[in-house]
């Protein structure tokens, strides 16, 4: 016994001697500077090592703070923030999921930077959605938006040719005829795939149909709003969609896009460079291409936009130093630089021209298009809460719980009191 | 490992013959799982989530376990992993042990409201106890240090071995630490070289399970310790269900790396955890 | 000094240490939820401050609210099937590994690994095993013929619940097992041996002998349980996420939602009291169980 618990503590002394080598943070965000340090969080996966470069050229520029940023999942960032909002215990800058925003600069997580920023006489060049998520109700800036991005239909050629389709679906009624065509439920393989979760991201895929009908959040037990659960209904009840959906995030879904379980997929620009160019390149070994969200017989169309943001923190020790930094982060150069590396869509119109790659690659290009035509996801403090109602509605009618007209009226009856407080803006 | 059982009848042979094989069975259904958790982490990517289910992987790789042990963070979580889990087991044994045995050899006033304490304490979920105990951590400067999870881990811990090990403190005949006493013991020596060995089992037990609460500890050490340098192994969990999509065959493989070290402990000590199955057999 | 109150200093000496550091670590929590459940504290209010007594207002709410009772049903339906299924097969399993057989020791020991995973890779597990298209289970048992196509496990209520029981129990029949095992370990073997002279059939010897002396262990490990499964969190969290439409939300999960994902910190408080009480109630009822034993 005595001889087998020496053991076991020998081995986990070795265990331990193995990780006491220095925490290497010099070799990512380059030699001390003697500046404070300051602390990033953020949950940036594939993007991680394009910020921390970043943040190793600004280390290098100036002497008055040192930068370093933090990974930290989604999901627990979001309960940081929280937690942070009780306590004070808060990084100096966060990121933040933009429909996020307005919630925490409710709850005082991100400090009111407007003067700042309108001393620094940038502004006029950011485009005015993505801007307005990191504004609070009274219009106040609490940070600045770092990247956008929209969902588009990415169809897998050989699947639509195979099913006698030679072109990607433009309008509602080709991508219904596409669905019909290349769905074989008995095989597991179905027209479309989308992600339907129990999240933000589930809402993020929601949008595109409500405003394509025609239907808003705040009007979700309209006739339009109804229309576009119907067709989310149909796709299941036809078998044109698996209930899967419910269950998959936004990468599950390409995943069984990928796996060919799925001939059309709703992705997001991050997509291409990601998963398409990096995790998957070796998977994909068939034809595929981007068209925008199909439109609806007359003619409207919509996307949604996603992006994160950078807020300065309530407390934040150098509070200007880093509004200076966000400053830095979001020139047009660094914007373009930042967007091409992690394959997304500038937010300020000066930074377009600055790369080609948004109109030269085609499938940058439909995303690029997408934008005219994508609607903001608030900003409002109680959106959580209503983000809630559209994908619990979404799913009662993906599940066969409840049909169209009463999924809406339920969503109804949570919105309208939220927006009858506070209007969305 | 196991006891030399010699066999005088042939009927007792067969018996054990076919318990064998029930056991065996049971083996087969109850590990299922786990098989399943090593098969697919040796499967690669498009495996893992293809349409077809695949019973052994058909292209073996290593490269989901190449992707966990390369992280460049792994050794310092692994290192974290076991900090926490050893502090947290320590605190643990000390409050937890000494209170079992008050609680099971006296009698005072008031032990009715402490064992109720101890019993309604660990009924707050761990969702609602993280951002006042954050609180706490906060004004004691305990953030981004392990005694903070450990802390709260142990927390949870204590109760655990109170409810326990009082029955098998009760247990123990009054002669046996009489007869210490006697011997010119004190109470702290009769405890020590008396009282423990004498339950040596639920020790066992309660040390087992007080280091693996804290090894499989998620949400304290996340919650208390941002720095990629002070998080635990299981900190990793979210690292794969992301944009890329649920990455099966890295979560699988992340499963066993953290079920590894606790196994391998396991098999070491488990003849002290489940051992002395008859009475006789008690005595080491 | 008296000898009792020699004897009641000595007991305090041990008791109160551990008492001390619960007392600290978890009546302050206690506390700030039974403060925050009487306010009206959310998204709204928190940082002007303008939160106010609302009494018992965010329970009136959530007692009167559809959701909440569902999830409350949930609450009860997985603990009280988990505790079931778990108790009985892990009582057969310790009484069975319990005699003496060649493999008895080995294969108690790697079913007990089981329990040594970290909960959340158990319920990935369970997502990856019960999955409808690409899941183990559904194709297993279409291959035996027991059903014809796939079960849609985790996306109907009724299914999914039953799937997370199911890996709730693989966790939780080596944890009874392993704390009925200790026991078990505790019955002298020379209790049986009389028995037996007396003529006691196997049922009478388990009836009379090992069940009123494994008794203290069974309370134990059925308070422990419920407890445990009662406030779940990490299984459903990271499994169905509460899906489909809250058909496997517990408390536990509804309650962080509430919190850290609505915002509505107060009503999150007051879910958790709820559960709280509940669980306070059975742990009175344990006290007096224990309470008997003792006499």
């Amino acid at each position: 016994m005595k001889k087998r618990l020496t053991m076991l503590a020998v081995c986990a002394a070795a265990a331990l001697s193995m990780g006491l080598a220095a925490y290497a943070s010099e070799d990512i965000f380059g030699p001390d500077n003697g500046g404070d340090p300051i602390e990033i969080w953020h949950y940036f996966e594939g993007e991680a090592d394009a910020l921390n470069a970043l943040c190793k050229d600004y280390n290098a520029m100036q002497d008055e703070i040192y930068i370093t940023a933090t990974f930290v999942s989604r999901e627990e960032l979001m309960k940081q923030y929280t937690i942070g909002a009780v306590s004070g215990e808060l990084p100096d800058i966060g990121m933040v999921d933009s429909p996020d925003m307005a919630s925490y600069i409710s709850l005082g997580v991100f400090d009111d930077i407007t003067d700042d920023l309108e001393a620094w006489g940038e502004l006029d060049n950011f485009y005015e959605g993505p801007l307005n998520s990191c504004r609070d109700s009274e219009g106040r800036l609490h940070g600045l938006p770092n990247n956008s991005n929209c969902l588009a239909i990415l169809c897998n050629m050989d699947m639509l040719k195979a099913a006698g389709i030679e072109k990607a679906p433009e309008t509602m009624e080709e991508f219904l005829a596409a669905c019909e065509a290349t769905s074989n439920p008995d095989e597991g393989v179905y027209g479309f795939a989308m992600c339907a979760v129990s999240n933000e991201e589930g809402t993020f895929q929601f949008i595109p149909w409500l405003y394509t009908t025609g239907g808003s959040v705040g009007d979700i037990d309209s006739a339009e709003s109804i229309e576009s659960f119907q067709i989310i209904g149909d796709l299941i009840a036809k078998g044109w969609m698996s209930k899967e959906a419910v269950n998959w995030g936004q990468g599950d879904a390409l995943n069984a896009w990928a796996a060919e379980k799925a001939a059309m997929l709703e992705s997001g620009t991050w997509q291409i460079a990601q998963n398409l160019d990096d995790s998957l390149k070796d998977t994909i070994t068939w034809e595929y291409a981007y068209v925008p969200m199909p439109k609806s017989a007359n003619g409207a169309q919509a996307s949604v936009i996603g992006g994160e943001n950078f807020g300065v923190c309530t407390g934040a020790s150098h509070r200007d130093a880093c509004v200076a930094f966000l400053e830095f982060m979001q020139t047009a150069e660094n914007n373009a630089d930042w967007c091409e590396k992690a394959g997304k869509l500038p937010v300020r119109g000066d930074a377009v021209g600055l790369k080609d790659f948004w109109t030269a690659d085609e499938r940058y290009a439909v995303f690029n298009e997408s934008m005219n035509f994508a609607v903001p996801r608030g900003p409002h403090p109680q959106w959580p809460t209503i983000s809630e109602a559209l994908y619990t509605a979404e799913q009662a009618v993906i599940l066969g719980e409840k049909d169209a007209a009463t999924a809406a009226a339920d969503a109804a009856a949570v919105i309208d009191p939220i927006l009858a407080e506070t209007p969305l803006p | 490992m196991t006891e030399k059982i010699s066999f005088r009848t042939s009927k007792e042979a067969r018996k054990n013959l076919i318990l064998s094989i029930i056991a065996l069975l049971i083996a087969i259904v109850f590990l299922f799982p786990l098989y399943w958790l090593v098969c697919m982490s040796f499967k690669s990517d498009a495996e893992s989530f293809g349409k077809i289910v695949t019973y052994y992987p058909h292209n073996f790789t290593v490269s989901p376990w190449l992707e966990n042990f390369t992280d460049k963070d792994f050794l310092f979580s692994l290192r974290n992993s076991f900090l926490i889990a050893l502090i947290a087991m320590t605190i643990s044994m000390v409050f937890g042990v000494t209170a079992a045995y008050g609680m099971g050899r006296y009698k005072v006033p008031g032990q009715k409201g402490f064992m109720l304490s101890f019993l309604i304490t660990q009924m707050l979920p761990a969702s609602l106890t993280l951002t006042p105990m954050y609180l706490i951590f906060s004004r004691l400067h305990l953030l981004g240090t392990y005694l903070g999870p450990a802390l709260a881990i142990a927390s949870g811990t204590v109760p655990f071995i109170v409810v326990t090990l009082r029955p098998y403190f009760k247990s123990v005949p009054t002669a046996l630490d009489d007869a210490a006493r006697i011997d010119g013991c004190n109470v702290f020596q009769a405890f020590f070289k008396i009282m423990i060995p004498a339950i040596k089992t639920g020790i066992i037990t309660c040390l087992v399970i007080s280091f693996l609460n804290g090894w499989n500890d998620l949400a304290y050490s996340m919650t208390f310790n941002v720095k990629p340098e002070m998080r635990p192994l299981t900190a990793n969990i979210y690292r794969f269900q992301n944009k890329y999509g649920t990455k099966w065959n890295c979560i699988m493989a992340y499963g066993a790396i953290l079920a590894m070290p606790v196994v391998i402990l396991f098999v070491f000590l488990q003849k002290y955890i489940v051992g002395g199955m008859t009475a006789g057999a008690v005595k080491e | 000094m008296k000898i009792a109150t020699k004897k009641k200093l000595e007991g305090y000496i041990f008791i109160l240490p551990g008492f001390i550091y619960i007392l600290v670590i978890l009546g302050y929590p206690l506390i700030y939820n039974v403060v925050l459940a009487l306010r009206n504290v959310n998204v709204k209010t928190f940082a002007s401050h303008t939160d106010v007594f609302v009494g018992l207002g965010n329970f009136k709410m959530l007692i009167a609210d559809p959701t909440f009772r569902k999830i409350f049903r949930n609450t009860l339906v997985f603990t009280f099937g988990c505790l079931f299924f778990q108790f009985t097969i892990g009582f057969i399993f310790a009484l069975f590994f319990s005699q003496k057989f060649s493999l008895a020791g080995p294969i108690r020991g790697l079913v007990l690994v089981a329990y040594m995973m970290p909960m959340s890779v158990t319920a990935l597990l369970g997502k990856n095993m019960f999955d409808v298209s690409s899941g183990v289970f559904n194709d297993l048992l279409m291959k035996m013929h027991l059903i014809k196509s796939p079960v849609e496990w985790l996306l109907s209520g009724g299914t999914a619940m039953a799937a997370v029981i199911f890996m709730n129990c693989w966790v939780g029949i080596p944890f009874n097992m392993l704390l009925l095992t200790s026991g078990l370990t505790g019955i002298s073997q020379d209790i049986y041996e009389s028995a037996e002279v007396d003529g006691a059939s196997k049922f009478q010897k388990f009836i009379y002998i090992t069940l009123p002396l494994v008794k203290p262990a069974i309370t134990a490990v059925l308070m422990l349980g419920f407890i445990y499964t009662f406030k779940a969190f990490d299984l459903q969290f990271v499994m169905t996420s509460g899906g489909p439409l809250n058909a496997t939300d517990v408390l536990g999960t509804y309650s962080y939602q509430l919190s850290f994902t609505q915002y509505e910190f107060s009503k999150g408080s007051a879910s958790a009291i709820i559960l709280f009480c509940c669980l306070f109630i059975v742990g009175l009822f344990y006290l007096r169980m224990i309470a008997r034993e003792d006499d």
